[in-house]
């Protein structure tokens, strides 16, 4: 190809630090390529930066009461996330400094604003998808087929795997394959119960423990978990997959790598003549001055949202609608799974009985609707959805208001635990549909200038019959447990709050109707991929991070090939 | 969300309270002779008032002296000593100082003292003295009674996260709520009534709570 008089100041540019600029980056580096890995956020040293890790509750601020003032105007998005409160709150987008335009019934976009992004908060859950996952698409018509295949994506969930490190059970599932495993985590004593009791009732459902990027043994100089508990504050040990115990310590050993926080990039640049992404423009988030950086070719992993507000920002007179842009598919299709339904239940019989350490996992029941081999006779909604539960004995914190009077006796209630209890809260598949998706507000700009991100966002009906029957049959499942009282919940579902948002420049073969092909290379920018959540074309059912890490490394299989062959 | 339910999760129908409750009740009585009968705690507290240490606070403003005294009642009467130091040892009349100084919109801090004048009505009604002079049958009786009137409230689900606040909370579970609180998350509270497990090394799921006989904190 026809490189620039001026040699482009790196090989490759990576945008983004989370669970896929990491892979992006380990796996440049280690295959030789010069990478300039970009973040807006600030700078997390791994250990150093964790400043709220093993922190005892009496140092807390307030105890951990939430700051509500403080959250109310500035963190007004992000507070609503699970992991978000005084221990985390620095690893966490500032909602009124870095704002979308915000309406609490179209999506929450929860946002890291940090090197190592939300690969510091996530919950470590992974699970490799199917052949079911990958045909849905094309079996039942919504959205359009994905231009691969589990056979294409295998070696690669266990090359990803086995650097990473994932605890798990076998289970020999064909629509759940298991991964490479280290030692699963044991399940808790009411669990082991609720586990014998639902499948014998129900033969065609499993209850697993679940799979997680938490060591149960060292593994590549990261030490086992000590089962402290809020993974999300850091781990100093590296006993959970992040960027900075992980993927950046690799690709800074080969000396090939440039880190820059606070590194807004605003577009990437193109050359219309030569057909080819140049680099990149960035904003230094402190200083606000702009600067250009060069290279041979970009990754984008700034996460879904982000990778397609740079891309929907990046017009040219070859692209008006956006880089990459020519199907007009940049934008539609986000998806996000369906959160905030399932059951709860209350077990007796186990009393006399407590478990000892903080595990950061609790247990998964794999789908069971809509399998291929099944004839489903009851059931109205395509596709399916997957359960997270935990079973545990309710603690001082939740019992306190509970147990009447005050004095002693009241006191040593406390100290004992409360009842049993076991939730299971379904994951739902959301279809792709065209009218769910992402703008850019053509009046509201950030502080940098950049239009800022509007969503417009509903489930389906689809989701909201699936939603009802994952209410159902997780009371139906506790019951069959035996479980003494039971309590399903429903609350409205709004997208985003799963934090598995995904889609909005997808895969697919016909470059007229999708922005990346089999590879994650934009259809129209050879030397452009995006590997991030944006590349989804359909959202299975299972936590997505660990696909997104296998799509990564494969692309960048492919970038590195077609680069040393001179193509890109 | 993993391992623990999240806080909207955990809606009980009233009839679990019940059972639990009645479930626990033949353990109870029999813990209850022990503790109770020894009246360690009111000796204790007319100690710490008689100018044993407490914690230094951080607050931004003190409490009058009779609010001060009142407020260490309240965490002896709530969570008091028995054979583990209660709240006033662990420090809370000040963590409750900072929360109505400091966290506290201006409404809940107009309902705490709010409740704090009301427990004193009660109590000049009675013995014709305030909260912080009356007997020990008065104080209780007086606490009994905010239990009573603040009843009906819908309980929230958790002590964290907010659920408790707002003006409207009834005083009874606003002061039970900051002794608790303060009580299991202050270092005397958690290591000493509770076992602080900062770094536990390994989860066992199938442990006898006869082996532990309180519960662990993380």
């Amino acid at each position: 190809m026809k490189r620039t008089e001026q040699p482009p100041q790196f090989d490759a540019i990576v945008v983004g630090t989370g669970i896929t600029g990491g892979w992006a980056a380990k796996e440049l580096t280690e295959q030789g390529l010069k990478v300039l890995m970009l973040d807006r956020g600030k700078m997390v040293e791994h250990g150093r930066d964790y400043q709220s890790e093993h922190m005892p509750p009496w140092h807390l601020p307030f105890r951990g009461k939430p700051l509500r003032e403080l959250y109310r105007e500035d963190y007004f998005v992000q507070s609503q996330n699970r992991a978000f409160n005084e221990t985390t709150r620095h690893f966490y987008n500032k909602d009124s400094e870095n704002p979308y335009v915000y309406d609490p019934k179209q999506f929450l976009w929860v946002r890291a604003d940090v090197v190592g992004g939300r690969s510091l908060l996530w919950a470590r859950q992974v699970y490799r998808w199917s052949d079911l996952d990958f045909e849905a698409n094309k079996k039942d018509g919504h959205g359009i087929d994905w231009p691969i295949r589990y056979a294409d994506i295998a070696p690669w969930y266990r090359h990803v795997e086995q650097f990473i490190g994932v605890s798990g059970q076998a289970e020999h599932l064909p629509h759940l394959p298991d991964s490479v495993f280290l030692p699963a985590m044991d399940m808790n004593v009411v669990e082991k119960h609720a586990k014998a009791e639902i499948e014998r009732e129900f033969p065609d459902r499993k209850m697993t423990i679940g799979r997680t990027a938490v060591l149960t043994k060292p593994h590549k100089g990261r030490a086992a978990c000590h089962y402290c508990g809020p993974c999300e504050r850091g781990c100093s040990a590296g006993a959970y997959f992040c960027t900075q115990s992980s993927t950046l310590p690799a690709a800074q050993k080969t000396g090939n790598l440039t880190l820059k926080a606070d590194s807004l990039v605003s577009e990437i640049l193109y050359d219309p003549q030569a057909k080819r992404a140049t680099g990149v423009r960035v904003i230094d988030t402190n200083s606000r001055e702009g600067t250009t950086y060069t290279a041979h070719m970009v990754f984008l992993c700034a996460s879904t949202i982000a990778s397609t507000q740079i891309l929907m920002n990046s017009k040219s007179e070859a692209f008006p609608q956006g880089l990459a842009n020519t199907s007009g598919a940049l934008g539609h299709y986000l998806m996000d799974h369906t959160y905030a339904t399932g059951a709860l239940g209350v077990f007796s019989g186990f009393e006399n009985k407590v478990t000892f350490g903080a595990r950061p996992n609790g247990i998964y029941i794999p789908r069971f609707r809509n399998l291929d081999d099944r004839e489903e006779e009851d059931v109205d909604f395509l596709r399916g959805y997957g359960y997270q539960g935990a079973a545990s004995r309710l603690d001082w914190s939740q019992m306190a208001e509970r147990i009447p009077g005050f004095g002693a006796e009241f006191k040593h209630r406390l100290r004992m635990p409360g009842p049993w209890i076991m939730f299971l809260n379904g994951f739902g598949e959301c279809l792709p549909y065209a009218h769910n998706r992402i703008e850019l507000d053509k009046n509201q700009k950030d502080r940098f200038g950049i239009p800022q991100v509007r969503f417009q966002f509903r489930f389906g009906d689809n989701e909201e019959q699936m939603r009802k029957d994952i209410a159902r049959e997780a009371e139906a499942m506790l019951k069959s447990a035996g479980a003494m009282f039971t309590n399903s919940f429903m609350t409205p579902s709004v997208g985003g709050q799963a934090v598995h948002e995904m889609g909005s420049a997808r895969m697919g073969k016909d470059p007229n109707a999708s922005v990346l092909n089999r590879w994650n290379q934009t259809h129209d920018v050879p030397n452009l991929f995006v590997t991030d959540g944006a590349c989804m074309t359909s959202s299975s059912c299972v936590n997505p991070s660990l696909t997104y890490m296998a799509l990564t490394a494969r692309a960048t299989d492919y970038a590195v090939k077609q680069f040393k062959d001179g193509h890109i | 969300m993993i391992g623990k339910a999240h806080p909207f999760l955990i809606t009980l129908p009233p009839i679990v309270l019940l059972w639990w409750n009645l479930l626990r009740r033949r353990e109870l009585l029999k813990i209850s002779a022990a503790l109770l009968g020894t009246g360690v705690s009111a000796s204790l507290s007319r100690a710490v008032l008689a100018g044993a240490d407490v914690v230094s606070g951080a607050a931004s403003a003190n409490f009058a002296e009779a609010e001060r005294l009142a407020v260490e009642l309240l965490c002896d009467m709530i969570i008091p000593t028995t054979d583990t130091p209660g709240a006033l040892q662990a420090g809370v009349p000040d963590f409750i100082a900072l929360i109505v100084f400091d966290w506290y919109t201006e409404s809940e801090r107009e309902a705490f003292f709010t409740g704090l004048q009301a427990l004193d009505a009660h109590c000049l009604t009675g013995e014709q003295v305030a909260f912080h002079q009356a007997s020990e049958s008065t104080r209780g009786a007086a606490l009994r009674e905010q239990e009573q009137v603040g009843g009906g409230f819908k309980s929230p689900p958790n002590l964290f996260g907010g659920f408790w606040d707002g003006p409207e909370l009834p005083f009874f579970k606003r002061i039970k709520e900051l002794v608790v609180l303060g009580y299991y998350t202050s270092e005397v509270g958690a290591t000493q009534e509770l076992i602080y497990m900062p770094i536990p090394g390994e989860f066992k799921g199938d442990v006898d709570f006869a082996e532990v006989g309180r519960q662990w904190t993380y």
